[in-house]
Parts: structure tokens; C-alpha cells; sequence
């Protein structure tokens, strides 16, 4: 029985250590990111960014890097994660599940706050447009994906299309993979982002001559910067000035165009997220939220 | 035709199972071994087919070191050699045509056999050796349908088909009941007598050995202690053989 | 000495527990979301359910082929890599080793290899599970012939019996039940798998799930996970009903004459070749992979390898760090997960009970809590506690009490009754019966287990990353989806050494319990 007790005693004293540890919490803020899959290079660490967004803020900024975007929607509802660069999609999402709010809009290369996502088809195929799909093998990137499946998915339907019934359906799971399954001939048609044969140019020299476009989807409004929703107003105004601050300073707007291709960024609501959401809605999302 | 000289075998484990073991065996002799278990017989039959190889000493049969023979040469060696063992060790799942057939194995090119064809010769030659054991009309029941007396009569069937000059059996009646060990006891005898074909029987206990051997091989702690007609064993040699005085007179005078 | 033990034990816990981030406000707080979800989650949404099955049947069909290619393959390599009978001791070597190293790979990583090389959709999954099923059936089947009575082996070759001819007689005919079993476990194991493999793009069921998690349709989860129960409890049916009929054969007065019986064996013969032969061209075209199409896949692949064996040194800063959490994952999961199974197992135990409930309704909930599979656990934590190792340490702690609780009660229902009445017999209540009878008694077993399944934890909790839950994963699923093979190969270098390092530890640990 003496066993008993003294391993009783010893297990509540690791919960307590391990809670103790845990309540060690200064103020610090977390930053949620997806490594871009159409960055030009991988990169698994913002540490330099978060650097100067603390030096900025004043508070620390701790990077987390999710694997996925449902990492982060569920992070800033449980409130693990303050702020996140995720794309529209997903912001819809967070915002339905726990009132999340987007603060900013990044902005591209072209100095626009939005982007297309394209329909490729190998360059002797004999589709020609959107019209020409019906019975074909597709690919969409991941379900999740505002540009590679959501966007398109809802213009095929805008179009007559079944998208269960009249494609055979498969998700490729990342922008190069869908390209490389046109190429392969795996598929006769896939959607990415514009234009990911210029991204992945290294790993698919020939895709530029080996495949054509045959139609672009309606501008994707671009990331979103998102805090959680539980956040008071000043701190999430302090979040939104701090990065755009940062943006103006050349140094951090380099690591900006590096890591997540931003080029800048502009103020954002939920207005302008609306279009995603009825696109969403357009094919089914339950967006009603808890 | 079989001999062992200055046979030594031990196992992992520092367990000296032959001990410096050299034996005749004649053209036609039915030999027990006795001992108690774990003195060696069972390593000392698996050496003479070579299933354990010694660690020095040779064991010819018929004139072949079968411990330096390799692949073919000692299959050709072993397919002359029925093997007996006390749980039959037949593939119950098969039939008893088929247990029997697998005698023929070593006369058989094995993509032949691998298909289940065997000439009619040797099917022939199973079928009589079944009828002579008893077993004409199971010969498609399956093993595992049989009694342990069966059971082992199939294994004597198996062997036979061989057409073996030599049958070793390992204590092939341990796992029977007292009159289906004198039936099986008896079988042995019969092959020998009729056929001529040596015999070299493991058993533990020396009442049924004694009443079925010629010559009566005994082993302690893997060495030959005792090698003589059955009938001189007496209480003195059953004592250097198992470490113990017998209970009751039986052996207090000469068989 | 054994008070010193279990402290070490605990001390462990604690580490681990500091390493995930443990926190206990962090996951009260948590629990009114998880309570949240677990309440949309039991409204089970049966409309939904016809277009899973629809998508089922492809799982199935993927399923059973993967598990009827892993069979024909395992089953030679089976033989090969059994020491008792393998044709060359070499060849025997050669093949454990390669077995083992195939092992410490999970069959997501192996999907997601497999994705890149030969497309995405069911193929990759197919070959995946085949690679997984052919493991496993040659694991389990070689320990299996190498426990076969060795002088069954040697009636054989005393008869001068080659050695094609000893597999034919000898060993087939004492295995052929095994296989069958194992044909349906290894069924049982992909259409869990199957889910999993949607993750990386690998088709079927998964493929359905994962969009269900990505518009956090969370009902629609439960409706699916509660369907792939349904389905694994309908395959353990199966395997039985199959078990019954192996056993089939023509009695013997069936047979006229020894053309009779050799007819009958051609027809047996014949007939088993058509159906292997059915079997593979139906697996086969089930891959949809075209020649051409393979060739091109090996062309890619190979370039793939290439890269992969020249590891990108510079990187292993980041493994080890990784392997390090996922070693925290397995390790706290492992030893949290054996605390809790010990009271599960008590409930569970169908003799310490007189009445019957109790341990069915326990039983039911821990083969339920088994159907989740632990990244998607991962996943649902995400919402209590956020994402990161620690949810993944909590999903693989559930996951790991529901798979030891039932090996608990199985190995306390196989204690000798007797000596457990004994003890009652004193009046001494079911608690004390449990604390002083049995725990002494079951404990060697019961470490036994957990020794194992810290062993396939170390390969979960590498996993777990794909989803986000924390560990090497991460950078092996981000370094994969930017090709970035040298990384890759470093990433899945340090996990074979680890996983392999595991496995001897706990082996040798093993064989000193018993």
C-alpha cells in the first residue's frame, strides 16, 4: 500500500512541476505560418522576421510553423495562436469556428492585394476550355486550398459541372504534384496557382512547353493576416501597425518577399473576405460555425 | 555397413551429448539404445543421417562419410535411411496417400514432386506398403483422422517406401499406450525378420528393449556404457545405465 | 531497487511531460472546445453516409489488394527470412535486414514517397499497403515456420527430400492456415491504414476525410470514423467465417482411386493457381499504372533515391531536434498510456467479473477509441490544446490506453482461474484481488506489451508531424512537399537509426523480462 501512495504522490508532483513549468508564461505572442509550397525555397524559420516584429512591438514574437492550414484555424480558436498568415479560404473558416479577424491583406509582386489560380492541360491535349472537361481525369491541390480547389471547384460548378459526378477527382496534395501529374499524363487537367510552372521551373524544366492554359479563375483575394478572436482591439490594431511598419523597412521586406513572396501589405476587413465566403458556400462548406 | 569412430558432439550450452562414441552395427542386427532422456540417443541417430553434424569422429554408412557429404550426395545417403520419430510427425492437414508419397521424395526430381506427380511405380509401392501396415483402406483419410497407433504404422509406411537398408527410430512408442507399443514394438521386428533391414530403436525403457533387441546398446551422459546381447543385462548393468538400482527383482538375475 | 525503478520511470514522465509543453491549465481550459467538438461529433450526419460508402468500396478494393499482394509476396520472403528452412543462410540475412529497414518506415511516409513517384490516387496506395501487408506477412509468418516443431522439418529431410520439396510438404501445408489469418489481418490493418493515407494524396476514404477536417466538418468526421469501425468489426466476422471454411476438404470416401485423388489435387491446384492469378491481375490493374507509366516512375524515382542517399549533413541540427520530440511523444504517450490501461484492463477483464456488462461495454469502448487513428486524434486535440507535440502526445496517450487496455485484459483473462478463486476465497474484494493476486502476477506481461508498443509509438510519433502534431514528421512532410530530397533522405536516415536502436533496446529488455 506504502507502494501505492508514494507513487500516487510522485505522479501528482510531475503534474504539478510540468503545470509549473507550463504557467512559466511571459507575454509573448505567437505567429502562425504554412511554409508557402510556392515559395521559392523552403524556409522552416522566421526567427529573423519575428525578431524585428518583437523589436517593433515590444512583446515577443514567438514563430510557430503548422504543417497545415487546419493547424492554425484550430490554433486560433484554442487560442495557442495569436496571429497567422493564412490564406482566404482558411480565414473564412476561422472566422465562422471562432471569430477570428483578418487585419491585413498581403500584397503580390504586381503590387495587388489578389491572384488567379490557372487550368493546365498537357500541350497536345485536345481540350481547349473549360467547356471540354466533362468525363476528364482532374486534379485539384488539397481541399483546402483556395486556389487549387476552392476557386476552381466553384467556377466548374458555376459552369454545369458535377464535380463528383462528371470528373474523376483526385487531390495532389501540394502545386508541384498537380503539375507533375499533367505532366506524367497522370491526369488530363489540373488546377495551381499563377503561374506555378514558373515557380517550379528547377524541378519541371520542360513544363512551360510541355503544357498549355486553358482558362484562369476570377482574382483570389491574396493571404490574409488573421489574429484570434478573442484578441482586444488595441492589441490587435498593435499587430497591424507593427507589420506594416516592418514592410516599409527594406530589410524586413526582403525576408517578407523570401519567405511568403509578400510584397507589402494593405488593410483589411471581413468585407473583403465576403467573395471567398460565398464561393465556399457555393460548394457546400458549412461555414455556421460552433 | 554402419559405423561410428570417436564420435563427439556438444551443444551450445557446454551439454556434451556424444562422448567419445564409436559403434558396428551389421548388415541385419536390430539394436536398442536405452538410456534415460537427455543421454544422447536421440543426438546419436540424428548423427548417423547427418540431421547433426559431430564435431569430430566420423560416421560412415556404407563406406560414406555422411558427415563430409554435401547437398545431393547426402540426400542420396539419407533417402536409404528411414527416420521414426515418437510424435510421427506427419502433415495432418494431408492425406495419408500423401504423408506416405513424401517417402518417394528423395527418388523424385523436385519440380515434379513440388506438383504432386509421382510415378505409379511409387504410388503402387505406397499403396502396398499401407495395405501391409494395416491401412489399405485409409490410405485417402486424412492424418490428422488417425489414432496415435495409426498414426505411427503410417511412419513405418513412410520409411518403407524408402526401401531403406537402415530404419533408425526415436523412441517411437513413448507417446502410446502399453499395447499399441508392443504392436509397434512388433512391426519393427516383422521388417527386420522379413526384410532384412537393420534397425536401430531408441527407447527409455529397457523391459520393452530387452524384450524386442538382439543387442542392447546403453548410454550415460553420451558416452556407451553397456553393448551386449539383450539377454545378459542384468541389475549391475541396468545400474551403470541409469544411476540407479532397479525397482523390483526383475533384474536381479539374468533376464 | 524496484521502488528505485519505478521512480526512474516517473522521472522520465516528467521529463517528457516538461519537453510537449505540458500544461494542465492549458488543457482545462481546453476541454470546454474538445467538450464542444466531442458533442458535434455525436450528431452523426446519415446522409453523408451514402457518398462514404460509395468511396468505401474503393477503399475496400485498395484494401483488399494490398493485402492480397503483401500475402504473395510476404510469403516467399517469409520463407527466405525463416532460419529453418531459408535456402541460404546469406539470402536469409539479406532478407531480415531488409525486412527490418522496410519496418522502420510507416506506410504514410512510404504513400507519400510513392505519391511523388508514381502519381497520386489509389496506385500509391495500393503499393503502399502492399509494402506495409507484405512486411507484416512475412514478420509474422517467418517467426511462425521457425516455431513449427523442427522435426517435423527433419521427417522431411531424412528422406533425402529436397529443398523445394521440404517447403512443398513440410512447410506449406503447416502454414496454410497462418497465411489465410494473415491475409485478413493484414486486410484489418490497411483499412485502418487507408484512412491515414488520404493525408498525403494516396485516394480512397482518406482522401474524403481529409477534406472533412479541412472545412472542420467534424460531424461528417464522426460519420466516417463510425462507418470504418462498422467495417473493420464486419472484416473480424469475415476472418472467422473464412477460418470455418478453410478447413473444407472431400472426405475420404469421395475418393474412387488414386486417379480420383490425383484429379481432385490437379482441380485443387488449378483451381488455386486461377485464383492467385485473378488475384494479382485484379490488384494489378487496381494500381492503374500502365508500363510505360511505371518505367517513367522509375526513372523519377531513381533520380529521387539519388538525391536521397547523398543526405544533406547540414541539416541534422533540425533531425535531431526532431527526432528528439518525437522520442518525447513516444516516451511520455508510451508510459502515460500503460498508467492508464492498468484500470482500463481491470474493468475489461472478463473473469474478474461476475456480471457480464462491465466488461463488454469497456471492451466496445476501447475497440472504438482503436478505430481513431492517432494523427486524426492529433488533430481533434488541436482544439483543446492547440497544434504541436502536444496534442500529439495526448492523441498517441488515448490511442496507446485503448491498444494496451485490450492486450491488458487479455493477458489478466489468461491467468490460471484457479489461483485467482484462491485468493477470493479469503473474502478479499475484486480491488484487493486485483492489487495483490493479480499485478504481481501479470506485471512481467504487461511490460512485455508496453515494451512493444513503445516500439510501433517511436514509429507514430514520427508521423505525427504530417499533421502538424509535433516531431520529426514536420520537416520530413515540409522537406517533402518542397522536394527537397537530400533533406528527406537525411530525415528518414535518422529515423531508420532510431527506430531501429528502439526496437534492439527494447528487444533486449524483452528477453530479460521473460
Amino acid at each position: 500500500m506504502k507502494k501505492t501512495a508514494l507513487l500516487l504522490a510522485v505522479l501528482m508532483a510531475v503534474t504539478l512541476i510540468a503545470g509549473c513549468f507550463g504557467q512559466q508564461k511571459e507575454e509573448e505572442l505567437v505567429m502562425a505560418f504554412v511554409p508557402m509550397k510556392d515559395a521559392e525555397s523552403l524556409v522552416e524559420s522566421v526567427e529573423p522576421l519575428a525578431e524585428l516584429l518583437s523589436q517593433e512591438l515590444g512583446i515577443k514574437v514567438k514563430p510557430f510553423t503548422a504543417v497545415n492550414y487546419v493547424a492554425v484555424v484550430e490554433g486560433l480558436g484554442s487560442g495557442q495562436v495569436d496571429f497567422g498568415f493564412i490564406p482566404p479560404f482558411s480565414y473564412v473558416l476561422a472566422n465562422s469556428e471562432s471569430n477570428a479577424q483578418v487585419v491585413l491583406s498581403a500584397l503580390r509582386k504586381d503590387g495587388s492585394a489578389t491572384y488567379k489560380a490557372q487550368y493546365v492541360v498537357g500541350a497536345d491535349s485536345e481540350i481547349n476550355s473549360l467547356e471540354d472537361l466533362a468525363g476528364k481525369k482532374i486534379a485539384f491541390v488539397d481541399p483546402a486550398s483556395t486556389s487549387g480547389y476552392l476557386y476552381p471547384a466553384a467556377q466548374l460548378i458555376g459552369l454545369g459541372y458535377d464535380i463528383d459526378k462528371d470528373f474523376q477527382t483526385i487531390y495532389a496534395g501540394g502545386h508541384d504534384k498537380a503539375l507533375q501529374a499533367v505532366l506524367n499524363g497522370d491526369v488530363d487537367m489540373a488546377v495551381m496557382f499563377a503561374d506555378a510552372r514558373q515557380r517550379y521551373a528547377a524541378d519541371f524544366p520542360a513544363a512551360m512547353e510541355e503544357t498549355r492554359i486553358i482558362g484562369y479563375t476570377e482574382p483570389i483575394p491574396s493571404v490574409s493576416i488573421t489574429v484570434r478572436g478573442d484578441m482586444d482591439a488595441e492589441m490587435s490594431e498593435r499587430i497591424a501597425s507593427a507589420l506594416l511598419a516592418i514592410a516599409e523597412d527594406p530589410e524586413a521586406l526582403a525576408i517578407l518577399k523570401e519567405l511568403f513572396d509578400i510584397h507589402g501589405f494593405v488593410r483589411a476587413t471581413d468585407k473583403d473576405y465576403q467573395i471567398v465566403r460565398e464561393v465556399a458556400e457555393a460548394l457546400d462548406v458549412d461555414l455556421t460555425g460552433e | 555397413m554402419l559405423e561410428l569412430r570417436q564420435v563427439n558432439k556438444s551443444f551450445p550450452g557446454g551439454v556434451r551429448a556424444l562422448a567419445d562414441v564409436s559403434l558396428k552395427v551389421k548388415p541385419g542386427e536390430f539394436v536398442v539404445i536405452v538410456g534415460e532422456s537427455g543421454a544422447g540417443k536421440s543426438t546419436l541417430l540424428r548423427t548417423i543421417n547427418g540431421l547433426v553434424r559431430p564435431d569430430s569422429g566420423e560416421v560412415l554408412v556404407n563406406g560414406h562419410d555422411i558427415g563430409s557429404l554435401q547437398g545431393k550426395e547426402q540426400r542420396k545417403l539419407r533417402r536409404g535411411i528411414g527416420l521414426i520419430f515418437q510424435d510421427f510427425n506427419l502433415v495432418e492437414r494431408t492425406t495419408v496417400l500423401t504423408n506416405v508419397l513424401a517417402g518417394r521424395l528423395g527418388y523424385n526430381p523436385a519440380w515434379k514432386t513440388v506438383l504432386g506427380s509421382f510415378p505409379p511405380e511409387d504410388v503402387e509401392l505406397a499403396r502396398q506398403a499401407l495395405s501391409r501396415m494395416g491401412l489399405g483402406d485409409k490410405i485417402f483419410n486424412r492424418a490428422a483422422d488417425l489414432s496415435g497407433g495409426q498414426k505411427q504404422r503410417v511412419s513405418i509406411a513412410r520409411a518403407l517406401v524408402q526401401q531403406p537398408h537402415l530404419i533408425l527410430a526415436d523412441e517411437p512408442v513413448a507417446s502410446l499406450d502399453p499395447p499399441t507399443a508392443h504392436d509397434i514394438m512388433a512391426w519393427f521386428r516383422k521388417i527386420n525378420q522379413e526384410e532384412g533391414i537393420t534397425i536401430l530403436v531408441n527407447l527409455h525403457d529397457i523391459h520393452l528393449a530387452s524384450q524386442y533387441g538382439d543387442r542392447i546398446v546403453g548410454m550415460r551422459h553420451g558416452a556407451i556404457v553397456y553393448d551386449g546381447p539383450a539377454v545378459s543385462v542384468n541389475g549391475e548393468i541396468f545400474a551403470s545405465i541409469y544411476g540407479r538400482a532397479p525397482v523390483g527383482d526383475k533384474f536381479n538375475g539374468a533376464l | 531497487m524496484g521502488r528505485f525503478k519505478y521512480l526512474l520511470v516517473l522521472a522520465l514522465l516528467a521529463l517528457c511531460a516538461w519537453q510537449i509543453g505540458l500544461d494542465p491549465v492549458r488543457i482545462w481550459q481546453g476541454l470546454p472546445h474538445m467538450g464542444a467538438l466531442l458533442a458535434r461529433m455525436a450528431n452523426p450526419q446519415w446522409d453523408y453516409a451514402a457518398q462514404v460508402l460509395e468511396t468505401l468500396a474503393e477503399t475496400l478494393s485498395m484494401a483488399v489488394a494490398g493485402a492480397l499482394l503483401g500475402t504473395l509476396i510476404g510469403l516467399p520472403l517469409a520463407i527466405i527470412a525463416a532460419r529453418n528452412i531459408s535456402p541460404h543462410p546469406v539470402l536469409c540475412r539479406l532478407t531480415r535486414w531488409l525486412l527490418a529497414g522496410v519496418r522502420t518506415i510507416p506506410h504514410v511516409v512510404w504513400a507519400a514517397l510513392l505519391v511523388t513517384v508514381f502519381s497520386i490516387g489509389r496506385g500509391a496506395g495500393v503499393l503502399a499497403l502492399s509494402i506495409t501487408a507484405a512486411n507484416i506477412v512475412a514478420k509474422l509468418l517467418s517467426e511462425y515456420i521457425e516455431n513449427l516443431e523442427g522435426r517435423q522439418l527433419d521427417a522431411l529431410k531424412g528422406v533425402g527430400a529436397s529443398w523445394g520439396a521440404m517447403v512443398v510438404y513440410g512447410v506449406l501445408p503447416r502454414i496454410a492456415g497462418r497465411v489465410w489469418s494473415l491475409l485478413f489481418f493484414a486486410l484489418e490493418v490497411n483499412v485502418r491504414a487507408a484512412t491515414v493515407l488520404g493525408l498525403v494524396g494516396a485516394g480512397g476514404i482518406g482522401q474524403l476525410l481529409w477534406r472533412d477536417l479541412n472545412f472542420l466538418r467534424y460531424d461528417r468526421l464522426a460519420t466516417l470514423i463510425l462507418i470504418l469501425f462498422l467495417t473493420v468489426a464486419a472484416i473480424d466476422g469475415l476472418s472467422w467465417l473464412a477460418r470455418k471454411l478453410q478447413n473444407l476438404e472431400l472426405p475420404a470416401y469421395a475418393f474412387r482411386g488414386y486417379k480420383n485423388f490425383r484429379g481432385w489435387q490437379w482441380l485443387k491446384l488449378a483451381l488455386g493457381a486461377v485464383v492467385v492469378a485473378l488475384a494479382l491481375g485484379w490488384s494489378v490493374s487496381l494500381l492503374g499504372i500502365s508500363w510505360d507509366r511505371f518505367v517513367l516512375g522509375l526513372k523519377q524515382g531513381s533520380a529521387m533515391l539519388g538525391r536521397m542517399l547523398t543526405p544533406d549533413w547540414s541539416y541534422k541540427r533540425r533531425m535531431l531536434q526532431g527526432l528528439a520530440e518525437s522520442m518525447y511523444i513516444a516516451l511520455f504517450a508510451t508510459i502515460a498510456g500503460s498508467l492508464l490501461a492498468v484500470p482500463a484492463a481491470f474493468f475489461g477483464a472478463y473473469n474478474l467479473w461476475r456480471h457480464k456488462a462491465w466488461p463488454v461495454l469497456n471492451k466496445l469502448a476501447v475497440n472504438f477509441i482503436r478505430t481513431f487513428p492517432p494523427v486524426i486524434l492529433a488533430i481533434m486535440f488541436f482544439r483543446g490544446v492547440g497544434p504541436g507535440p502536444l496534442a500529439g502526445a495526448l492523441a498517441l496517450t488515448i490511442y496507446t490506453t485503448g491498444v494496451l487496455g485490450k492486450l491488458y485484459a487479455e493477458i489478466v483473462e489468461a491467468v490460471d482461474s484457479r489461483g485467482l478463486e484462491a485468493i477470493e476465497s479469503t473474502g478479499a474484494t475484486p480491488v484487493q484481488v486485483w492489487v495483490y493476486g493479480l499485478l504481481p502476477r501479470v506485471l512481467p506481461d504487461f511490460l512485455a506489451a508496453s515494451l512493444y508498443r513503445l516500439e510501433s509509438n517511436v514509429r507514430n510519433a514520427t508521423i505525427m508531424g504530417i499533421v502538424g502534431a509535433g516531431g520529426i514528421g514536420t520537416w520530413l512532410m515540409l522537406n517533402l512537399s518542397a522536394r527537397y530530397w537530400e533533406r528527406v533522405g537525411l530525415l528518414l536516415l535518422g529515423m531508420i537509426v532510431t527506430i531501429l536502436l528502439v526496437d534492439a533496446i527494447s528487444g533486449f529488455m524483452r528477453r530479460r523480462l521473460s
